[in-house]
């Protein structure tokens, strides 16, 4: 609870709306930062897993002999190709359940003639690039696909990163615009309470004795405001993860929150307290140094 | 005896107005009582405001306890603040503390143990007749128990100095004798006492030292000395303005 304290609670409409507007504001905060973690564990998880990867298609010509004579050409092709570290070729039945969540059971039917598919593991600092194989593979099947999943990995990460600056400017922002609703609560306490501030000075207490009086009281409402945002925010936590596990996309690995994160969560409402605290308690002592 | 309050040709002015206090100059030594009288407007609270450091003079010099205080930093204003206790005209009681939490305030300020806060205040607020009244807000006390619980607060903390605006105003004779007392014996105890009053008859039985302020103009008698003429101050002054008008 709040130490007794000099200055009248009742007396400052402030009180009552500033739990609110700091509620609404770590609400805000809890989620940017939630996303924030999220975004960077999927963008660790999807540059790293991938980024070495090409992944080779050849179409289905519908006759098993031909086919593995292509396989087996291109096979050959990659293991000359320098930069090439390994090739590993994925069985129809691995092909099958990566097509089924698209295509369902007409996975699996034996109508749909499936591309023989070769994930390569290259080494891209020997120069190898998706598209110098494209040419050369070309030669031989002009119809095979050559992609870089470090392409469009990169694309995607750089688009993961950028929405993570996004999710940083807005709790900066959140952060600047909860110390102008402290500012200015205070000062308008300040303006309330202008007699006994001046009662405080002439039985002789120092600015600092006055500014704390009013920096606990910002740090009090800012926690119990803190705590209630955060009530609300866990459960909408919660049920966005829902939301977006049941969408069952198998391409997205799942959005979990990290440990760095969850901390990350915890430490808002003190933090928030905090700058409530710090933020009041400069106002007031900049507002009473103009005074005698 | 020691100068404690120095003042030496100082003048105040509100703003662009005309000077409410002109060439002021006197000397309190440390123990000595003073009664500071005057009639209404004369300028007595701008000079206990001059004296309990709630305005710098336009022109001037004051020093308290040997300090300028024309060129005191501000951060050194509270240090002289806590030898100074004051009762309002006007009492200044916060109306959201209990009369115990007004009294308590100047230790509060300096950091006394709240043991020491309860012992001291609850011996003083049962000295002032006020002990069944701890509890009760300002608002709900009358006139002359807020009075009493301002008075309480400008003595709690012991101070060298004490300004009185009018401290007897709202409280019957009983209680007027009873608070005069307490003045007394702090005065004893070796502080300073300065009592602006209208209290012709307590200022004369008293027998102390007068601040006389007439026009904004100070005049220091060493006793009470009623007007030759017979006339009251107020009336001296009247008759002037009567006489200037003519």
């Amino acid at each position: 609870m709040l130490k007794r304290s000099d200055i009248s609670v009742e007396m400052d409409d402030s009180g009552r709306f500033l739990p609110w507007l700091i509620a609404f504001m770590v609400y805000l905060a809890a989620l940017s930062i939630a996303g924030l973690f999220v975004l960077n564990g999927l963008t660790k998880e999807l540059g790293a897993g991938v980024t070495n990867t090409i992944t080779i298609q050849i179409p289905a010509t519908g006759i098993e002999l031909q086919d593995s004579i292509r396989r087996e050409g291109v096979i050959r092709e990659l293991n000359r190709t320098a930069g090439v570290i390994s090739s590993n070729l994925v069985s129809g039945a691995e092909v099958t359940e990566l097509l089924r969540p698209w295509l369902g059971d007409a996975a699996g039917s034996d109508q749909l003639p499936l591309p023989q598919v070769i994930d390569l593991e290259i080494d891209r600092s020997t120069g190898i690039t998706a598209a110098e194989l494209r040419t050369k593979l070309k030669e031989g099947i002009p119809t095979i696909v050559v992609d870089d999943h470090g392409e469009w990995l990169t694309n995607l990460v750089n688009a993961l990163r950028s929405t993570e600056i996004v999710a940083l400017t807005i709790v900066i922002l959140i952060s600047l615009a909860t110390i102008g609703t402290v500012v200015f609560t205070t000062r308008t306490g300040m303006g309330l309470q202008k007699d006994t501030i001046t009662v405080l000075h002439f039985i002789g207490a120092r600015d600092a004795y006055i500014a704390r009086q009013f920096a606990l009281r910002a740090a009090w409402l800012g926690l119990k405001g803190g705590l209630g945002g955060l009530a609300v925010a866990l459960p909408t936590l919660f049920a966005l993860r829902f939301a977006i596990g049941s969408l069952n996309i198998g391409l997205l690995p799942e959005l979990t929150l990290s440990t760095p994160g969850w901390i990350s969560l915890a430490l808002v409402v003190p933090c928030v307290s905090i700058i409530a605290h710090l933020t009041a308690r400069s106002t007031v002592l900049k507002s009473l140094a103009g005074q005698l | 005896m020691s100068e404690i309050v120095l003042f030496e040709n100082v003048g105040l002015r509100y703003g662009l107005g005309p000077e409410v206090l002109q060439d002021i100059t006197f000397s309190l030594e440390t123990g000595s009582f003073h009664f500071l009288i005057g009639p209404s407007g004369a300028g007595k609270s701008s000079l206990l405001k001059l004296m309990y450091l709630a305005h710098r003079p336009t022109r001037g010099m004051i020093s308290l306890f040997g300090r300028d205080v024309s060129t005191l930093p501000r951060q050194d204003l509270p240090s002289l603040r806590r030898r100074i206790g004051v009762v309002f005209q006007e009492f200044r009681l916060l109306d959201h503390l209990s009369a115990f939490d007004n009294v308590a305030l100047p230790l509060r300020v300096t950091g006394v143990k709240e043991s020491d806060i309860h012992r001291h205040v609850e011996e003083l607020l049962a000295w002032v007749g006020l002990e069944d009244h701890m509890d009760f807000r300002p608002p709900t006390l009358s006139g002359g128990q807020q009075q009493r619980v301002a008075i309480a607060r400008a003595v709690i903390a012991r101070p060298q100095i004490l300004y009185a605006d009018e401290p007897t105003g709202n409280v019957d004779d009983r209680i007027a004798a009873r608070i005069m007392h307490l003045f007394e014996e702090l005065n004893k105890l070796g502080t300073t006492v300065v009592i602006a009053t209208h209290n012709k008859s307590m200022v004369k039985s008293a027998g102390h030292a007068v601040l006389s302020l007439e026009c904004g103009q100070l005049t220091v008698k060493k006793v009470w000395e009623p007007s030759p003429d017979g006339e009251t101050e107020v009336e001296k002054v009247l008759t002037r303005r009567r006489k200037s008008v003519a």
